[in-house]
């Protein structure tokens, strides 16, 4: 029966009339704006699409030239090789950015064959053209996204070295840009001040205010030693840029290797931890502060000086992790952070906020994260405070 | 987002519903505060009895309108907070702009002892 009905269709297409009419309204009906012209270039067909694209009616483009689409924006060179190719009996492929009737420039996949009679020589010109402005856009896009996400990842890998102090950080963004930071800042008198920050929102505006954030961090915390007074500094500044209801958290902490004591001033910033050498929570480092960005005239001081000592952990971390859900919709919370930590004690500080996104990733399902997770550890190192003291 | 508005002894109240994230919904709530400010409001309580979830952008935008209102003289009220929002105030330490209060009635009664 299949066998039978191919027959009949194939008998069906090989009938002149029948394999005409199929083809005409295969070229009518099809999504791409196809356009027939004559040896000399001008108009003699175009299909709907055509018309529904460019806007121009088959009225008006028949017995014109596709110049009629032209744009402005390739040189005569372009024409002349294109020209040249097809009148050798090349098809033309190529992008040409054409103009629609509004006045509206689009970008258009282009295939332009030749058509010859049974002598071989060319007779008509036929153009296929598919709109891929969208796709154009979007590739763009992702272009500029992507080297935002490279330049992004650069401020990222900041590594600390500091003496008696294994310290790492790791930040991994929901989207192709975050608004989570983290960085590493020493100071003139050789202290080390370590950030951590969530812009609120995400993706690209996010990203903007992280940068400009970490930008203003880094200068002030070489000119000003005590943490409230950046963070004062850093919220004057972002008051007058950040958009209606935008807020930046962020934590600085200031690690002084000499006399091995850490301060610390949080602007709205979830909860950080420092641990006692059994895993054990021995401070929670309280928000000092409303985030940056919301008052004008918001003051912070520094938490009072906190002594380390040998085997003591630091846990700063964004929402990222704390919030983190499972499929039940319960969150990872800093417990599980801080259990994980407290497993894990003998692990290096890269080995712990590799572990801690490894675990927040499991625990969420594996999928793609909501929100950008963010951990930094700094560890009092026993040998190296060993080595020094 | 749903939000319905009611006057109870001249004080605004905005029964909030659904959530209150990134994007249209904490733009509507921004313009609905907006919109009773420029009407004369000057006693503003939003019910957040019905809201599910607030996230970072959510609490920056009801930021936003209570700095407005301050910025006009009126003052603008929270009631029927939840436990992870008003966590969210105590780590933001935003509970110190915001007057919170258990209910709207409380939140209401709270205008006519300062009038």
């Amino acid at each position: 029966m299949a066998d039978l009905e191919r027959a009949g269709i194939q008998e069906q297409m090989q009938r002149p009339h029948g394999r005409y009419d199929q083809l005409v309204r295969a070229v009518e009906q099809t999504a791409d704006s196809v356009v027939i012209t004559n040896r000399q270039g001008v108009i003699e067909y175009v299909n709907p699409a055509f018309e529904e694209t460019t806007g121009y009616s088959a009225d008006e483009a028949l017995g014109r030239t596709p110049r009629l689409l032209k744009s402005g924006l390739h040189d005569e060179q372009f024409y002349k090789e294109l020209w040249a190719s097809l009148m050798a009996g090349k098809p033309f492929r190529g992008i040409i950015i054409n103009r629609k009737k509004s006045g509206q420039l689009y970008w258009s996949a282009q295939t332009i064959s030749s058509m010859k009679d049974e002598n071989g020589e060319i007779t008509h010109f036929v153009s296929v053209l598919k709109d891929v402005t969208e796709l154009r856009k979007q590739q763009e896009q992702e272009f500029h996204l992507q080297i935002a996400h490279e330049i992004q990842e650069r401020l990222n890998t900041t590594v600390a070295s500091l003496p008696g102090f294994d310290i790492a950080g790791t930040v991994c963004s929901a989207t192709l840009t975050g608004g989570d930071y983290f960085d590493f800042i020493v100071q003139a008198d050789g202290c080390l001040c370590v950030a951590i920050g969530d812009v609120s929102g995400h993706g690209f505006g996010a990203a903007l205010v992280m940068a400009e954030t970490r930008a203003y961090v880094r200068s002030y915390a070489l000119l000003e030693s005590d943490m409230g007074a950046i963070l004062s500094r850093v919220n004057s500044a972002l008051v007058k840029d950040l958009a209606r209801g935008q807020y930046v958290t962020l934590l600085l902490a200031r690690l002084d290797p000499r006399n091995r004591l850490v301060q610390y001033a949080s602007a709205g910033h979830i909860p950080c931890y420092l641990l006692r050498p059994s895993g054990q929570i021995g401070h929670v480092m309280e928000s000092t502060g409303p985030p940056l960005g919301l008052f004008a005239g918001s003051q912070f001081c520094s938490s009072p000086a906190i002594s380390l000592d040998y085997g003591e952990t630091l846990v700063l971390l964004t929402d990222g992790v704390t919030e983190a859900a499972n499929e039940d919709e319960a969150q990872f919370g800093a417990d599980r952070a801080l259990e994980f930590i407290k497993c894990h004690l003998q692990n290096s500080a890269a080995e712990l906020v590799r572990g801690i996104h490894e675990t927040v990733r499991a625990f969420s399902g594996g999928g793609p994260p909501s929100d950008d997770i963010t951990s930094v550890i700094c560890k009092v190192s026993l040998a190296a405070m060993g080595a020094s003291a | 987002l749903q939000i319905k508005e009611k006057q109870i002894n001249g004080v605004s109240v905005l029964d909030l519903a659904g959530r209150i994230t990134l994007g249209d919904e904490s733009n509507q709530v921004y313009l609905k505060i907006k919109e009773m400010l420029g009407k004369g409001a000057s006693q503003i309580v939003l019910n957040l009895a019905g809201v599910r979830h607030i996230d970072s952008a959510g609490l920056g935008t009801l930021v936003s309108g209570y700095t407005s209102a301050q910025n006009l003289g009126a003052t603008l009220k929270l009631a029927n907070l939840t436990k992870r929002f008003r966590e969210l105030l105590n780590i933001t330490k935003l509970v110190t702009i915001f007057e919170t209060y258990d209910n709207v009635d409380d939140a209401v009664k709270s205008f006519a002892k300062k009038a």
